[in-house]
């Protein structure tokens, strides 16, 4: 099970590369497409569109990154006051539930939506008419591999749980406190500063 | 009654911390099982798509990379030595260069976490260094860093004209002058307190003209960058979402002048980016699907015949929402806030005859606030843990005097409303 | 008669327009009820009053979200090309045309929404016509030539290409600023929700060639609609019938009410006073007009929807109003 973690750990990792990479490219193209409107009148038409389609997809494989990171927002108020280590635990398993459940929905509907436009063919009104399963099929494998990765970390959770491992709980779906994210941000500004040094 | 079902509801699953973005969309399943008529869930899946392929959100994603590039280009460092130099001759010293630079990075970025981050980590070596009172250089650190957000670009103010069908260039012009002025009144904030107690200063830094000169051009990549993100709006180059692309080129196109574009630079970029923007879009997706719920079970029309039966001037109104942001903003992370009550606020507040350009700004402030108010604060956050030590009431301590400065502002742009409308009357 | 209860669940166009003002909601809320003496009553809440996509609402629709929906079935082309069949740009220049349109293709529309999204067609309405609101004033079909005009669909798309000027797609709110910045030069859109939403305001002419209707239709769920009473639907038919008359007659009192309020003068009650110019069709273009339905547009739009398509489209449309559209 840990193996296979870790496969879903490299799948998730090279999902958010690919996606911010498609964002990095979609906001050039509109760079391209401004330049060329302002200077000759001409549009490539369809870098809008495109961008659009990058978020959905890159957000959609990016919820996985995000969760292994542990960056998902939870509002820890309550739970940092808890001191109960067990009652702490119970609450990451609720938390990584409810996620599942809510994404779970929005992934049943989602295959609806990709089913329908596969169906009738549908394309976009745009000037490129892109066939809308292959944007929304990327969508919804984003979001099942999500899924999937939520169910199995929730076993692991679980399992966890019943054998008392209570860090190893927190290390896969602890909330991660607002301190920890704060270090990482100071982590990547740390870093770019140190390359800055270098001669 | 719906509105206190509501309410409770959604603070429940909240307080449990489940993740905000699951919390909002069960609220969303609850109540549409107990109070629609119709089985709105279903809409959950066309909603999502139509939703998150909006190219008027790509804006996020694109402000997130953009301040990713600037993060790792150390554009910052030098932009503040160079400002060091101009500004640290005022009582309080280095205190107004940590102000100037918010504002400065703030004016290109559009987020606040990343200006106070940058700015933060830059300056916080500067502490020990020249014998500053701690607390208050961590909070002109913290407050300088929601600049961000108020001085266009400005993630927040796109979410909301998005929301509320407001233009963007609008909300962006009317956010320079109120910008400009919270920047003076921050400033104003540490002269106060450094003349009334002058040890808190700090050693005076050496400065000279010559210097002053020699590093001028270390300010001219942020300007560069401001001068090409709103010039292309406003020179009808491009739209305010389309900005936030160009913004992207010209960022990369500095970190290659500097020497510092690689595929490894590149990677992280791509990486933290995705990252980062699948959790506000985790969010959005719950948001979205709430406030599609919260309008088909009429909540919005309760709650505003609910304040026509208390017959609330529009003053009374505007109170209202201002308390319930100051306390709504400090427990509540600043972003899910804003997205789960814009829907509910915003139609209020224009049926009282608010400019809703105006109230953009309001919000906006009241955002900064909630960012620096205890005891969820993530500006706070950000602060404490780039400086590495003490305690966290020392920030909050810090920043205390920089909430009254804003709700000074807030007060201010109550009184005169023409400092948001001045602008927009001109050239909107 | 006697008629069972029913309870309907309905989602209406957006509330801004004056169809859903002066027709839908009136019709659903006061003439359904009173005509069925209180047996049929329906909760129709506007779209726009849900933030849904109206691109999604044909979908929402097969869904069963509600009973019946109305809709702007162009939006809905990318799902179906056949569904702006008769609300192609410049197909008609006046409403009486644009509703002959339609109704030569009502049996087709009908079919493909029963065979691929288990809905039935049940009336069409109509809009004021989509203009070019332009930034400076405009001098005509031959002047778009290098200009950058906002449009929202492939067959404006088509018909821009034809006059040689640039297809610019941005959001509707983008619109304004990008007008009065500078960003595009014309954009198109109804001459009353133009109106409305301030475009009056950036810009100084209206060219009224008219480049569709925005066409919408009411439709219901097969499944709900099999669930009701033959009485119940044979009256329902009855009442849509006169509702569809009144739309059309909307769109004439709306349309010329959009040109009061664009121009500065009175009765101007659906809009904002405005002082722009509304610049003459010149009788010489057009020849220039039907040379470019009958080509770019028709191709463009048959290359989209296959030749059997087309061939059914001559048929019908083409034959009301004395077209062709090539067979590809
Ligand atoms: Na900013
Ligand atoms: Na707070």
């Amino acid at each position: 099970m840990k193996y296979l973690q870790t496969i879903a750990g490299e799948i998730s990792r090279v999902g958010a590369i690919v996606g911010g990479a498609m964002l990095l490219v979609a906001s050039i193209l509109i760079c391209i497409d401004i330049t060329l409107r302002y200077t000759v009148s001409i549009t490539l038409g369809g870098a809008d569109e495109l961008s659009g389609y990058a978020l959905a997809i890159s957000s959609a494989w990016g919820f996985s990154s995000a969760l292994l990171s542990r960056s998902h927002i939870r509002i820890d108020t309550v739970y940092v006051r808890i001191k109960s280590i067990g009652a702490r635990a119970m609450l990451d398993l609720i938390s990584l539930g409810t996620l599942l459940g809510f994404f779970g929905m929005v992934t049943w509907y989602a295959w609806g939506v990709v089913w329908q436009s596969w169906v009738s063919g549908s394309r976009s009104l745009s000037a490129i008419e892109a066939p809308l399963v292959i944007p929304q099929g990327l969508w919804f494998a984003g979001l099942l591999f999500f899924v999937l990765l939520s169910v199995l970390l929730l076993v692991r959770g679980l399992l966890a749980f019943i054998a008392g491992d209570y860090n190893g709980l927190f290390a896969l779906i602890g909330s991660k406190s607002a301190l920890a994210e704060a270090e990482e941000e100071i982590a990547a500004v740390a870093h770019g500063l140190e390359q800055e040094k270098k001669p | 009654m719906t509105a206190g079902v509501s309410l409770v509801v959604l603070l429940f699953l909240l307080g449990s911390s489940i993740a905000v973005a699951a919390g909002m969309g069960l609220a969303g399943v609850i109540l549409n099982q107990f109070y629609s008529t119709m089985p709105m869930s279903r809409i959950v899946g066309e909603l999502t798509w139509s939703t998150t392929s909006n190219f008027i959100l790509t804006a996020i994603p694109f402000y997130i990379m953009f301040g990713e590039i600037l993060l790792r280009s150390g554009t910052a460092e030098r932009m503040y030595a160079a400002l060091v130099q101009w500004l640290s001759w005022l009582p309080g010293g280095l205190m107004h260069s940590n102000i100037g630079s918010c504002a400065l990075f703030g004016s290109v970025s559009g987020s606040s976490v990343a200006t106070a981050a940058t700015i933060g980590v830059v300056a916080m070596g500067e502490i020990d260094k020249h014998k500053y009172n701690e607390p208050l250089f961590l909070g002109t650190l913290a407050a300088g860093g929601t600049l961000g957000i108020l001085i266009p670009p400005s993630i927040n103010m796109i979410i909301y004209g998005v929301m509320t069908d407001t233009s963007v260039p609008k909300l962006y012009l009317a956010g320079f002058l109120p910008g400009f002025i919270l920047t003076v009144l921050f400033s104003l904030t540490v002269l106060v307190a450094c003349i009334w107690k002058p040890q808190w200063g700090g050693n005076r830094i050496e400065t000279n003209w010559e210097m002053r000169i020699k590093l001028l051009p270390d300010l001219l990549p942020p300007l560069v960058l401001l001068l090409i993100v709103i010039g292309a709006i406003f020179f009808g180059v491009a739209t305010a979402t389309e900005a936030a692309a160009v913004g992207i080129v010209g960022a990369l196109a500095i970190t290659a002048w500097r020497g510092r574009l690689s595929w490894r630079m590149l990677r992280d970029v791509c990486e933290g980016t995705v990252r980062t923007t699948a959790m506000v879009v985790a969010i959005l997706v719950g948001a979205f699907f709430l406030n599609v719920i919260i309008q088909t079970i009429g909540l919005t029309q309760q709650l505003s015949k609910l304040i026509s039966a208390y017959q609330l001037s529009p003053l009374q109104v505007l109170m209202a929402v201002i308390v319930l942001y100051l306390v709504l903003g400090t427990f509540m992370e600043e972003l899910s806030m804003m997205i789960s009550t814009i829907p509910i606020t915003t139609p209020l507040m224009v049926q009282a005859g608010y400019d809703p350009v105006w109230y953009g700004i309001l919000l906006v402030l009241l955002i900064q606030t909630a960012m620096i108010s205890p005891p969820f604060g993530i500006n706070l956050f950000v602060i404490h843990g780039i400086r590495g030590r003490g305690t966290l009431s020392d920030v909050e301590k810090g920043s205390a005097p920089f909430v009254i400065a804003l709700l000074a502002m807030i007060a201010m742009i109550c009184v005169w409303p023409d400092i948001v409308m001045v602008a927009v009357r001109w050239f909107g | 008669q006697d008629l069972p209860k029913s309870q309907f669940k309905v989602i209406g166009l957006n509330s801004p327009t004056p169809v859903s003002i002066h027709d839908e909601l009136p019709f659903w809320r006061k003439t359904i009820p009173e005509a069925s003496k209180g047996a049929i009553t329906a909760d129709i809440t506007p779209l726009d009053q849900m933030s849904i996509d109206d691109k999604t609402m044909l979908r929402l629709l097969k869904l069963g979200v509600m009973d019946f929906g109305a809709m702007d079935i162009s939006k809905m082309a990318g799902d179906d090309p056949r569904f702006e069949a008769c609300d192609l740009a410049g197909l008609t220049l006046d409403p009486d045309k644009a509703r002959a349109a339609c109704n030569a293709y009502r049996a087709v529309i009908d079919r493909q929404m029963q065979k691929n999204w288990n809905v039935k067609l049940l009336a069409f309405g109509g809009n004021t016509p989509q203009v070019f609101w332009c930034k400076d004033v405009a001098t005509g079909l031959a002047g778009f030539k290098g200009k950058k005009v906002r449009v929202f669909n492939n067959t404006m798309r088509d018909f821009l290409a034809g006059v040689g000027a640039t297809a610019v797609s941005m959001a509707f709110a983008e619109v304004v600023p990008a007008l009065s910045a500078g960003v595009v030069d014309c954009g198109v859109t109804g001459s009353l929700s133009g109106n409305t939403a301030g475009w009056a305001e950036v810009t100084k002419s209206i060219y009224p060639m008219s480049l569709g209707w925005s066409i919408n239709v009411l439709a219901v769920n097969l499944d709900s609609w099999k669930r009701l009473d033959p009485k119940t639907q044979a009256f329902l038919l009855e009442q849509f019938k006169a509702y569809e008359d009144k739309m059309w007659a909307t769109v004439k009192t709306t349309t010329s009410e959009a040109d009061n309020c664009n121009t500065g003068q009175q009765p101007c009650t659906m809009g904002k006073l405005a002082n722009t110019t509304i610049v003459a069709v010149k009788p010489e273009e057009m020849e220039t007009h039907k040379k470019l339905v009958e080509g770019a547009v028709l191709a463009g739009w048959a290359k989209r929807c296959g030749a059997e398509c087309a061939k059914e489209w001559n048929e019908t449309v083409g034959k009301a109003l004395g077209l062709t559209a090539p067979t590809p």
